[in-house]
């Protein structure tokens, strides 16, 4: 903000500036026209007084030769010798009022023409006077035929003297004539200056004037920017914080949709798994089995059912955790229960019409949702798996290893073939009294702890074998216990399924 | 986080790399090969979603193609379902050859591997 307040300092400096140029050059203007003016006027007052005095002096000369010729002709008809010197007196005080006059107009500024013009006077004057002379000579002589000739001849002079003096007075009216019109002009001059300068004063000041209009307008308009884009800034901010409100309400929506869904999931997983009561009553066998969900709810299923003298056993995951995965496990549950009460016999037939009602039903809702699986049915002694799942570890009662069996080879993940007649095998497991038979998800191989190491099916075996005079029940507590410890604080990724089956009697 | 950039290479064919803290997937676009190292605990096919667009790209850009899975440590079930959904795309192109490398100290491979050659039989996998 600084340089803007540095910017509008320099303007008003500026403007305030280009006033005083505009009222300096005014006076100036003012005062040099008045200047000329006046000074015109000084020389036309001069001329025009000069030109009044000359034509007066002129006047004066030409009266005093008129008053001369005048007396001149009243002393021929005078006899009387003191009336003509009376009159001879007049006469010569009118020479002398000429000369005076004449003297008084050569002292004044004269042009050479006048000057030329008054010498040639004189010269006619001095023409005349010895006529005027001898006629008044003539008229004391009382030879008045001589003084009326020598007055026609004076007067014929002096007619000249007189026009000479006329010509004078309308060559004086001309000066002064030409020095009106010759001011007359200066004075247009001047005037035509005062306006020349005006005019430059008046475009001056337009451009300045143009100059600050522009200025402001641009403030004006970067001041009007700034607004609109403070207002946008503004505008943006509220949006965002719409946006954000809606994103927080929206994302509360989510968590809320979410949490229930996850109750719903972890309820429905729950509700198929059968309940403790249930396993309680399962001839010549003692079943241990729990699901402990993970964080997110998975796709973990066993399950134990009784059908004409026939034990059921089932135990599977579901790729992935969610509400989708717990869907799949109850649409598994349901078929196998189906299964079952039909009467199905045969595990191949059991398992691969499973598959099929499966991935019919993964296609219809465009599932990519497969899930390992194995069915075992148990009857006499014999234990007949079929379908594909994790090993299944067995410890004899007279035996200290664990025998592992791998599930690979009979069968396929469900749900990702139409058909996987092909890959479907049974293996029969003769269980004797005191065996124990171990399933489980890869919720527990794969549990991690802190330091990033898997359980692993060996430490699973490790505690099937150090646990295995425990009850059942104490059997499956204990190992779960452990893996519980080994997992300790860390996340736990996946479901974990454990089953133990032991034959009584 | 997931990170995923294109990194130019010479002549102009380009090294696709998407990685987070647990695993890291490159696919060289000029060999046709993709390695896959790490751990992968991705949830659900939702998130395996980019994974599976490169893979399928670079099925469809090539005729022969390279997957490299030996240091691939972890991989969860839903993984699986993912490499299934690729095998199940790749095995109905035509003249397409498929090599996937595995390692056989890692738990998990020995068995999904041989689910997925059963999927596509003409998938080659290689063990060291």
């Amino acid at each position: 903000m600084q340089p803007r307040h540095h910017n509008a300092r320099w303007q008003i400096i500026s403007i305030i500036l280009g006033y005083v140029l505009i009222v300096g050059l005014l006076g100036l203007t003012t005062k040099v026209g008045l200047d000329n003016i006046n000074a015109l006027n000084e020389s036309l007052k001069t001329v025009v007084l000069q030109n009044n005095i000359k034509a007066r002096y002129i006047s004066e000369m030409s009266d005093a030769i008129k008053k001369r010729m005048l007396y001149l002709h009243t002393t021929i008809h005078i006899d009387d010798p003191f009336e003509i010197d009376a009159i001879w007196e007049i006469y010569s005080a009118a020479a002398r009022e000429f000369i005076t006059a004449r003297e008084k107009l050569t002292a004044m500024s004269l042009t050479p023409d006048q000057l030329d013009q008054l010498d040639g006077q004189r010269k006619v004057l001095a023409q005349a006077q010895p006529l005027l002379d001898s006629t008044l000579n003539a008229v004391r002589d009382e030879d008045k035929d001589l003084a009326r000739a020598n007055i026609l001849k004076a007067q014929q002079l002096n007619d000249e003297v007189i026009k000479d003096l006329q010509r004078m007075k309308d060559l004086q009216q001309e000066i002064a004539e030409s020095a009106v019109v010759n001011s007359a002009r200066a004075i247009s001059k001047a005037r035509n200056r005062i306006l020349s300068l005006i005019a430059a004063i008046v475009i001056i000041s337009f451009f300045i004037l143009v100059a600050v209009i522009l200025i402001i307008q641009r403030q004006s308009q970067n001041v009007s920017s700034l607004l609109s884009r403070l207002e946008q800034a503004n505008t943006e901010l509220e949006d965002k914080v719409v946006q954000r409100t809606e994103e927080l309400l929206s994302s509360r929506e989510e968590n809320a949709r979410m949490g229930a869904e996850l109750a719903v999931t972890n309820k429905l997983q729950q509700m198929l798994l059968p309940p403790p009561v249930e396993l309680e009553h399962v001839p010549e066998l003692t079943v241990a089995a729990s699901m402990s969900p993970a964080e997110e709810a998975g796709g973990d299923y066993y399950d134990v059912l009784r059908y004409d003298g026939q034990t059921i056993i089932g135990i599977g995951d579901v790729t992935g955790h969610g509400l989708e995965s717990s869907v799949v496990m109850l649409m598994t549950q349901a078929a196998v229960r189906t299964l079952a009460v039909s009467g199905q016999q045969d595990p191949v037939k059991f398992v691969s019409v499973l598959n099929k009602i499966l991935y019919d039903n993964l296609q219809r809702i465009n599932s990519y949702k497969n899930m390992t699986f194995m069915l075992a049915h148990y009857q006499d002694g014999v234990f007949t798996a079929c379908g594909q799942h994790e090993e299944m570890l067995l410890l004899r009662k007279n035996s200290d290893a664990v025998e592992r069996i791998d599930t690979m080879d009979l069968g396929f993940p469900l749900g990702l073939e139409e058909n996987i007649d092909a890959f479907l095998q049974t293996c029969q497991i003769p269980l004797s009294v005191g065996d124990c038979l171990l399933l489980y998800t890869d919720g527990i191989p794969e549990a991690q702890n802190q330091a990033g190491e898997f359980y692993t099916v060996e430490r699973l075996i490790a505690q099937f074998q150090i646990s295995r005079n425990l009850s059942v029940q104490q059997m499956h507590q204990h190992m779960l216990n452990d893996l519980r410890a080994f997992i300790g604080m860390h996340e736990v990724y996946d479901d974990i399924t454990l089953m133990l089956i032991k034959r009584e009697t | 986080m997931r990170k995923s950039c294109l990194l130019l290479s010479q002549g102009m064919k380009y090294t696709m790399k998407i990685e987070d803290e647990n695993y890291v997937l490159e696919y060289e676009e000029n060999t046709g090969r993709i390695s896959i190292q790490g751990s992968l605990r991705l949830n659900g096919l939702d998130e395996y979603a980019p994974l599976l667009d490169v893979l399928v790209n670079c099925m469809q850009q090539s005729d022969a193609m390279f997957v490299d899975l030996s240091a691939l440590e972890f991989l969860n079930s839903s993984g699986i379902a993912m490499f299934s959904k690729f095998i199940i795309q790749a095995r109905s192109k035509e003249n397409f050859s498929l090599e996937l490398n595995g390692s056989s100290q890692i738990p998990w491979q020995s068995k999904s591997i041989k689910n997925l050659q059963r999927l596509f039989p003409a998938l080659v996998v290689t063990f060291h």
